[in-house]
């Protein structure tokens, strides 16, 4: 008799939150929540970023984190993943404790070249309040019907300025940010048109 | 890991599936349309005992769908996804052999030699001529190969609710469309991409028309057809000549109207032309 793989608890959580990466990726500017389970998983907000992580990372891509990031780095130590000294090496960048530190080299960032447009940076972004500001913006592009109004967080004043500069599809870097159970994902392709740059206070677009 | 499967064909989509699929899941998986033919049976069965997922041929009821060379005739939902199984994921491997090469024109969206492919095909045989793989501009940019789905099916692409995950496993490759994007089949300003005209063709099992249809030859040397999509005939069957009672909207109507207006053109004098 043949023998039957089985998926275990935790390869069952790992493929949803791969499906549910995968579901923001399709629908940029959406949240999308992650898998209520049972089993035991890291929880709140470097729970989630973990997982993220995990389901995204391995020995090969360059890393590069936040300096004196060490819960996370740590907590990925098992990963055996290559890190980077200089954030326009990295091909992601884990960002939580303060993203907006990013910004006095946000322009050095790879965007890949026309003929390898993969190799550029993904920056996973972990929100760090729940109760944050966010930036009104349409959105447009691969996985939007017609146009979507979004809550972008508002990381820094010139954030997502600057992200539009740096993005000339198929040139570009991706973002995906994560909250305590939710992830959202704004890939390269997607066009904001930061038409309201005033900002609003408020509880977190569930 | 090895999959354990034959080593052509096949594998790009199995890999793809068993990474999506789970015990939640309910897959379909056809070739060709048919449920019932021995490669989506083999598969279909594998796929459940690998995954613990369900299995149906109901195009409505999938999570997942697993196809070799056609889209379903009813449309697919936001929540599903499609995995299509790619032999030779290079559009312009028919005008370029050397892959490197190959990469240059895309990464400097150098498409002249497949416009030009397709205008000899205009001069030589009055319209263009390839049936399967027909190469579409997805998002503006990139010349894709949509696989070897009919020309029928290729329009389903366009601004489509469902995620499409397209993989060629022997090549190592891997490419997605993502849900409301643009895709477009390559077509001149004033000569237009056409789908295969069915109009005439009525299965003789269910009497529907204005679907996609296989030619069936018949014992007196004559043709009859048959619904390709195997899964919406049998709909039809139980409701007789009018599948609309069980099954879902469709790509193309009960008149053979696609369900974007104004995304397929005709020219002037086209007895087509909507």
């Amino acid at each position: 008799m043949p023998v039957i793989p089985r998926e275990s608890h935790s390869q069952r959580y790992e493929r949803w939150v791969y499906l549910t990466l995968l579901r923001s990726m399709a629908n940029p500017g959406q949240w999308e929540n992650f898998p209520k389970t049972d089993m035991h998983s890291p929880t709140g907000l470097l729970g989630a970023f973990q997982m993220g992580c995990r389901c995204l990372l391995d020995a090969e891509p360059m890393i590069w984190c936040e300096p004196g990031n060490s819960p996370l780095i740590s907590a990925l130590s098992d990963l055996r993943l290559r890190w980077a000294s200089d954030p326009s090496e990295a091909d992601y960048l884990l960002l939580n404790l303060d993203p907006s530190r990013i910004m006095n080299c946000i322009h050095t960032l790879k965007v890949g070249t026309p003929l390898y447009p993969n190799a550029s940076a993904t920056l996973l972004i972990a929100l760090p309040t729940r109760n944050g500001s966010f930036q009104k913006a349409n959105l447009s592009g691969p996985g939007i019907r017609g146009e979507r109004i979004a809550s972008l967080p508002a990381i820094d004043g010139n954030f997502w300025a600057a992200r539009n500069t740096a993005c000339r599809y198929p040139l570009g870097w991706d973002v995906i940010l994560f909250s305590n159970e939710a992830v959202m994902s704004v890939p390269r392709s997607t066009n904001i048109n930061l038409a309201q740059p005033e900002t609003e206070s408020g509880p977190e677009p569930h | 890991m090895k999959c354990p499967s034959p080593a052509v064909g096949e594998r790009g989509g199995l890999q793809v599936t068993l990474t999506l699929t789970g015990q939640e899941d309910r897959i379909k998986v056809f070739d060709q349309g048919a449920d019932e033919s021995v490669n989506a049976a083999n598969l279909r069965r594998f796929i459940a005992r690998m995954t613990g997922c369900s299995t149906t041929t109901d195009t409505t009821q999938a999570t997942i769908l697993q196809s070799r060379h056609r889209i379903p005739e009813e449309m697919l939902r936001d929540d599903q996804i499609l995995v299509l199984q790619v032999p030779d994921p290079e559009p312009l491997r028919s005008v370029e052999f050397d892959t490197s090469r190959a990469q240059e024109m895309h990464a400097f969206k150098d498409y002249g030699l497949m416009w030009l492919k397709l205008y000899e095909q205009l001069v030589r045989y009055g319209s263009f001529i390839q049936g399967a793989s027909y190469p579409v501009m997805v998002h503006k940019r990139y010349v894709m190969s949509p696989s070897p789905i009919p020309r029928w099916d290729t329009p389903k692409l366009n601004q489509s609710a469902h995620l499409t995950i397209l993989c060629a496993g022997r090549e190592k490759r891997i490419y997605a469309i993502p849900p409301w994007t643009d895709v477009e089949p390559l077509e001149f300003s004033d000569r237009f991409f056409h789908v295969e005209d069915h109009s005439e063709w009525v299965c003789r099992l269910s009497g529907v028309r204005h679907k996609f249809m296989n030619e069936i030859p018949l014992a007196d040397g004559t043709s009859g057809f048959e619904l390709s999509d195997t899964g919406y005939l049998s709909k039809a069957l139980k409701s007789g000549s009018d599948p609309a009672q069980s099954a879902g909207a469709c790509y193309f109507d009960a008149d053979g109207h696609f369900h974007q207006p104004g995304f397929l053109k005709f020219e002037e004098g086209d007895a087509r032309k909507e």
